[in-house]
């Protein structure tokens, strides 16, 4: 079976040979290559070697664009600084307040370099490894953008001060929202992966996600042309994971390492795709004995589910994770057999 | 009747009614004064804020920053009418803030900085991506006995160990307690230990409680702030 059936079999819930795994190993590639992070994070075919060096080293069944939000930040004016071992971050945002990025024209923004570069690694990382394998593009969505715009402060400011104005800025990232995942799926990836944030009421109030929140994801997430797949973000999913259900093109969850795969179960329905849960920005912490056993608990945990995929939780793994420690990952899932039947949905 | 203005501010806050709360104490104040309408109002109902924020989790970053805000307009009426005669005019002592060297993520920071200030502190803000030395250099300059340091994440928090070492080479151990703070202590409270700080918040609006808690553990050793 290919890695392509075997995520596709997840989705679908049909039958599988093993599990399909997908770790988020975006930033690892330049570790393999030894490439330096900011020719990685600006040129495509650099940071396409390193995930081309991924699947040579681990044949993992998921690849990932570049999980460089901050160039977002870059394509609307902000300043970005860049690290020697981890992705860059926004050090001056673009905007100090809504008011000027409620009138920043975006028409043609998708020719910025910055958004180039994104696009042009997803086309080639299509090219070299979407016949075989899943590949997932990294984005945000309208209400999770303006952070990365304006800077995390300015945009509470705005959406729980201004509501007219964060509707104003809403509608301007809905709209390069829509263009951009609909780029990315044009470009070869079978699906968006898109951090969820600012939908979540551990971050903001319980109003504004059903009132502004919800509504504004629902009405953009039905122009796309593939579907989504709704990330944690550095929370837990398990309070809100109910509140997504009717979210068009959403096909699946990627969860934090701390939700219970069956408390999300029950609440998201038997449909959807589960995704997670080993933590992947603390691999490096860990032994390879301890990760197979934290495997085999998960695998253990998620025999019989057929919507479910192997994957890593929370951001990128770190540059100094032992590469044994990710081999150690792989094989958990390859080897595990665990009684499955694997015939898929009855 | 306290009780239940104070139980009227909690839910304003926490359906983030900015104005609203901004009411409820003035029309307090109007009756009992701005110090009354801090000690037995604003006070006890963010500290519960930050009970339930760090026990049951269920209080959301935008229902924290909101508290923030209502605290910060209102310190703000306060020292326009008392400027010299509130007994907020007398300063706690100070504190020096800022964003680690390489990590840019202000928000958790500025809202430690309105809680301590509304509490009566006085804060040294220095902002983001701020290296070791500068940290200890503004502490000896003001005479600071705390240092609080903010990280995001794990590797930035990592250059924490930095500003010990600094504060360690100058023979400053003990003398200022390093304090550090950021999503990546709330998740990994061993990191505390790892990169030598004295104490942590588990969040920005119990943060005054731990600096009064500090300070009186530094007088009571005998020394001053």
């Amino acid at each position: 079976m290919k890695s392509l059936e075997r995520t596709m079999a997840a989705v679908t819930g049909g039958p599988y040979d093993r599990r399909s795994v997908g770790l988020t190993l975006s930033l690892y590639g330049a570790r393999l290559t030894g490439c330096p992070l900011y020719d990685f994070y600006t040129d495509a075919d650099r940071y396409v070697q390193g995930q081309i060096a991924v699947k040579n080293t681990f044949d993992t069944d998921i690849f990932y664009t570049p999980f460089v939000l901050t160039a977002i930040t870059e394509a609307f004016g902000g300043e970005v600084k860049y690290f020697k071992t981890s992705p860059p971050n926004m050090s001056k945002p673009a905007f100090k307040s809504g008011a000027g990025l409620s009138k920043f024209d975006i028409s043609n923004i998708e020719r910025h370099p910055r958004l180039v570069y994104l696009l042009e690694a997803t086309r080639r990382l299509a090219d070299a490894l979407a016949a075989d394998n899943a590949v997932a593009a990294v984005f945000l969505s309208p209400i999770d953008l303006p952070p990365l715009i304006m800077g995390i402060d300015a945009w509470l400011e705005t959406i729980l001060f201004n509501e007219t104005e964060a509707k104003k800025i809403m509608e301007m990232t809905g709209d390069f929202f829509v263009n951009m995942a609909n780029l990315f799926f044009a470009s070869g990836a079978h699906f968006v992966a898109l951090p969820v944030v600012f939908c979540n009421p551990a971050i903001i109030t319980r109003r504004i996600v059903d009132e502004m929140a919800l509504p504004v994801l629902s009405a953009n997430f039905s122009k796309l042309k593939g579907p989504l797949v709704l990330h944690h973000g550095g929370a837990p999913m398990t309070s809100f994971i109910s509140s997504l259900a009717s979210l068009p093109n959403v096909i699946g969850y990627a969860i934090d390492q701390t939700d219970k795969f069956s408390d999300v179960r029950n609440l998201a329905g038997e449909g959807k795709t589960l995704l997670g849960n080993i933590d992947g920005p603390t691999l490096n912490k860990k032994t390879p004995e301890l990760i197979r056993a934290q495997c085999a608990n998960i695998l253990k945990d998620r025999a019989g589910d057929p919507h479910f995929i192997f994957s890593s939780s929370g951001a990128d793994i770190p540059l100094d994770t032992p590469p044994e420690n990710i081999a150690a990952v792989v094989e958990a899932v390859k080897n595990f057999a665990g009684g499955e039947d694997h015939a898929g949905k009855r | 009747m306290i009780e239940s203005v104070r139980e009227q501010l909690l839910k304003t806050i926490l359906e983030a009614g900015r104005v609203e709360a901004n009411a409820i104490l003035e029309r307090w104040a109007e009756t009992n004064g701005y110090d009354d309408a801090v000690i037995s109002v604003l006070e006890p109902v963010l500290e519960k804020i930050g009970v339930i924020w760090e026990s049951t989790q269920n209080i959301s970053l935008a229902q924290a920053y909101v508290a923030g805000k209502i605290a910060e307009d209102f310190m703000a009426k306060v020292s326009e009418k008392y400027s010299d005669s509130s007994c907020y005019s007398t300063k706690k002592g100070s504190v020096v803030l800022g964003n680690i060297e390489d990590d840019y993520h202000s928000l958790g920071r500025k809202m430690v900085g309105i809680f301590l200030k509304s509490a009566g502190w006085e804060v040294y803000d220095l902002g983001n991506d701020v290296p070791a030395v500068d940290f200890v250099d503004e502490a000896v300059k003001t005479g600071s006995r705390f240092i609080g340091v903010s990280a995001m994440m794990y590797t930035t928090a990592m250059n924490i160990k930095k500003v010990r070492n600094e504060i360690d080479r100058r023979g400053l151990t003990g003398r200022i307690k390093l304090i550090a703070g950021g999503a990546v202590f709330r998740l990994r409270r061993e990191l505390v230990g790892e990169v030598g700080a004295d104490a942590t918040a588990g969040n920005a609006i119990v943060a005054p409680a731990l600096f009064d808690k500090l300070s009186r553990e530094l007088i009571s050793a005998g020394g001053s702030l």
